[in-house]
């Protein structure tokens, strides 16, 4: 349980090997964390992730294969990592952004894309949630885009995950608030992790060391749900959402030609 | 018994940097009337146990159980009408959800009054025993707990227990600091002393630095037969040299003959201080604790250097109430021994340092006195008391002075704790194992449980 002056004691990463989990994990390290699991496809970078935080001084670190796609294995995998004691921190950090071409797109990966971003999240969060209300206590962290929402050129399929993710965490938030349980959802903008970052040029102290600090933040705070990195993104998704589409067309455009040829900007 | 599935909505306010909110709101609550009616919910308690509270006062690590059920006691189990007092052996008899608010100006009324009255008027009777609390009196015979004669215990078999320091030693000092994981406290038998006025009095000296306080206190002496209360008030703002500061405080309890005239008719009145009204919240809360803070600076120098004499109502041996359980405030309380008082310093330094502001700092010297196998006093020594509101660095802070109290054969208090390591405790509290021991054959199946207990995996 996180205690009186805010110290976390034990941490779950769902989707070990991911940028944005391990960079707040290495924000949550401290003398006072005992306990961490990772769940995730087995691998030697999830082997890696583990002795990073194994060496980093936390007493107690398992790993957990779990797949987001192969639904029948999430039931088990989340039962085994609350087996060993409660869990303060949930961090939920599966996702995966692949690149389509929109003239000839796959069908068959873009339904892969919403197994694992969608209704992989969906069950395994579905199951951290049941979990969480058996122990009375403990905080879910969801990582969506800022820009869920907003209509894109060439992520149509992402775009839908982020946004059915975006909207499942905030009514699974609300459901929460009456159990005692936290939620954090956190909107993340045009961020380089190794998801894939096109976008149009990196903003300064846009980066997942600024995710992990703003969720640390959150996780003290007490009061917020919603958190915006950089924070500059909450106002640039609200006013993209709602401009004329043909001004957004001629932004967006714009800043992906640039994208494409940094040279002339 | 009455079981309750109730929905509580707590009001959504958080503090400076993360104030200590209960995360449950959903809980399974018991009530119990009679002591087969504990019985009964302690056997009905959930995978994740249950635990007892007081029906007011704060809710704590120590009285609250996240996930799983607590257990209030209520009706005649609370009902200070219950309290019978035997003039002859001078002996109460107290239900063990009274609370000590209601038994004290109870016993007043009748002319009697607690050898050792604990410092919280909010807390219950049992929960007093449950945390081993502490007296004023700096001489051996300062615990609560030294005073009580008998217990009746409910374990965590349901088992109804009549136990005593001479015929059960092993429970009964298991029991007595135990944090209520060895039983439910249903009834106590209570020593109690006649007293013919609810008014004490006082000398206070004023001392410019810890050492010279240190030394004053330790000069204070006064036999187990008489009754003395020493306290000191600090001024958390000093620094450097003058850490420390503060003002001690040595009462008596004044005979109401010796009284002055208009104060004779009521001689026997109580009146406790009311919970503090104001609960600032968000930004004004911040300015308001730094003022308080601040207003113990003044305090110290508004002070004369030495009074003699002065009356002083029997509510000030009590900790004000706790406006709530929202309040943002945190007590951390730590006893050293004798020769350790540096660790005082050190620990109102460190907090200085962390930016965190002291609302509240109490030095008292305390015996050893008891066999209580978790008590945070086994040996003489000082117990100290500071009220903060935590800010973002406290938690490191803090974790540093656990080290020093530690490394002194000091203790953090469990009842009040709210962050400790586990790691700890086994340090601080050399008779754990025993007491795990005797746990075992009282609650072997763990169906008595609170957040403190898990975290610190007692």
């Amino acid at each position: 349980m996180i205690d009186a002056v805010g110290n976390v004691s034990s941490v779950l990463v769902v989707g070990g090997t991911s940028d944005l989990g391990q960079s707040v994990l290495a924000r949550l390290i401290g003398p006072r964390l005992r306990r961490v699991v990772l769940a995730g496809r087995p691998s030697e970078s999830m082997d890696r992730a583990a002795n990073h935080v194994r060496n980093a001084g936390v007493p107690e670190v398992e790993t957990i294969a779990l797949d987001a796609t192969d639904r029948t294995g999430h039931r088990p995998a989340i039962r085994e990592a609350f087996a060993d004691g409660d869990i303060d921190v949930v961090i939920m950090a599966v996702g995966w952004c692949p690149i389509f071409d929109p003239a000839d797109p796959n069908v068959n990966v873009a339904t892969r894309c919403v197994e694992t971003n969608l209704t992989g999240m969906v069950s395994l969060g579905l199951l951290v949630s049941e979990c969480l209300k058996g122990q009375g206590h403990g905080t879910t962290v969801w990582f969506t885009a800022a820009a869920a929402g907003v209509p894109a050129h060439s992520e149509a399929v992402f775009a839908a995950t982020q946004a059915g993710i975006d909207a499942f965490a905030a009514s699974l938030a609300e459901q929460h608030r009456d159990e005692g349980l936290r939620t954090i959802i956190v909107r993340v903008g045009p961020i380089p992790t190794k998801l894939g970052y096109r976008g149009p040029r990196s903003i300064p102290g846009a980066d997942p060391a600024a995710v992990a600090n703003a969720v640390a933040v959150a996780i003290r705070s007490k009061q917020q749900s919603v958190v915006y990195v950089p924070a500059q993104a909450r106002s640039a998704a609200a006013r993209l959402r709602r401009m004329p589409a043909s001004l957004r067309r001629r932004l967006v455009g714009r800043a992906a030609d640039r994208s494409k040829h940094p040279s002339t900007s | 018994m009455t079981r309750a599935r109730t929905k509580v909505r707590r009001s959504r306010q958080a503090g400076d940097g993360g104030a200590p909110m209960a995360e449950n709101d959903l809980r399974v609550e018991f009530a119990a009337n009679t002591a087969s009616e504990v019985s009964a919910a302690i056997a009905s308690a959930p995978r994740r146990g249950i635990a007892t509270r007081g029906q007011d006062g704060p809710i704590w690590d120590v009285n609250r159980n996240t996930g799983g059920a607590t257990l209030a006691l209520v009706g005649p189990l609370a009902d200070i009408r219950r309290t019978a007092i035997d003039w002859e052996r001078r002996i109460a008899t107290v239900p063990g959800g009274v609370s000590v608010g209601d038994l004290i100006p109870h016993l007043l009324r009748h002319g009697w009054f607690l050898p050792s009255p604990p410092s919280r008027l909010d807390q219950t009777v049992g929960a007093a025993i449950a945390a081993d609390e502490r007296s004023q009196r700096p001489h051996a015979g300062a615990a609560f707990a030294d005073h009580v004669e008998a217990l009746e215990l409910i374990d965590g078999c349901g088992e109804r227990r009549e136990i005593t320091p001479q015929a059960d030693p092993s429970a009964f000092w298991a029991t007595v600091g135990g944090t209520g994981l060895t039983g439910v406290v249903t009834r106590a038998e209570i020593a109690i002393r006649p007293v013919t006025s609810a008014w004490l009095s006082a000398d206070s000296t004023k001392c410019a630095s810890l050492d010279d306080l240190i030394e004053r206190m330790s000069d204070v002496r006064c036999g187990p037969d008489t009754q003395c209360f020493l306290a000191a008030k600090l001024d958390p703002t000093a620094l450097g040299g003058q850490v420390g500061r503060g003002v001690i405080t040595e009462a008596h309890p004044v005979p109401a003959t010796e009284l002055p005239t208009a104060r004779q008719p009521d001689a026997l009145a109580f009146d406790a201080d009311p919970a503090v009204g104001v609960r600032p919240s968000g930004f004004a809360r911040r300015i308001w604790h730094r003022g308080v803070s601040a207003a113990h600076k003044f305090a110290y120098h508004l002070a004369p250097s030495e009074t003699q004499g002065g009356l002083l109502p029997a509510c000030t041996l009590f900790r004000p109430r706790d406006p709530g359980p929202n309040e943002c405030v945190i007590t951390y309380e730590f006893a050293v021994p004798h020769d350790a008082s540096r660790v005082i310093a050190t620990a109102l330094r460190l907090i200085a340092a962390s930016g965190t502001p002291i609302v509240r700092a109490r030095l008292r010297r305390a015996d050893a006195s008891g066999s209580a196998l978790l008590t945070a006093v086994p040996s003489a020594g000082w117990i100290a008391e500071l009220d903060l509101v935590p800010t973002a660095s406290t938690g490191a802070s803090l974790d540093l002075i656990d080290e020093a109290v530690a490394a002194s054969g000091g203790a953090v208090r469990l009842a009040s704790d709210r962050r400790m390591r586990p790691e700890l405790v086994a340090i601080m509290y050399p008779g754990i194992d025993e007491w795990r021991d005797i746990r075992e054959k009282l609650d072997p199946k763990r169906r008595l449980h609170s957040d403190l207990a898990r975290r610190l995996g007692l």
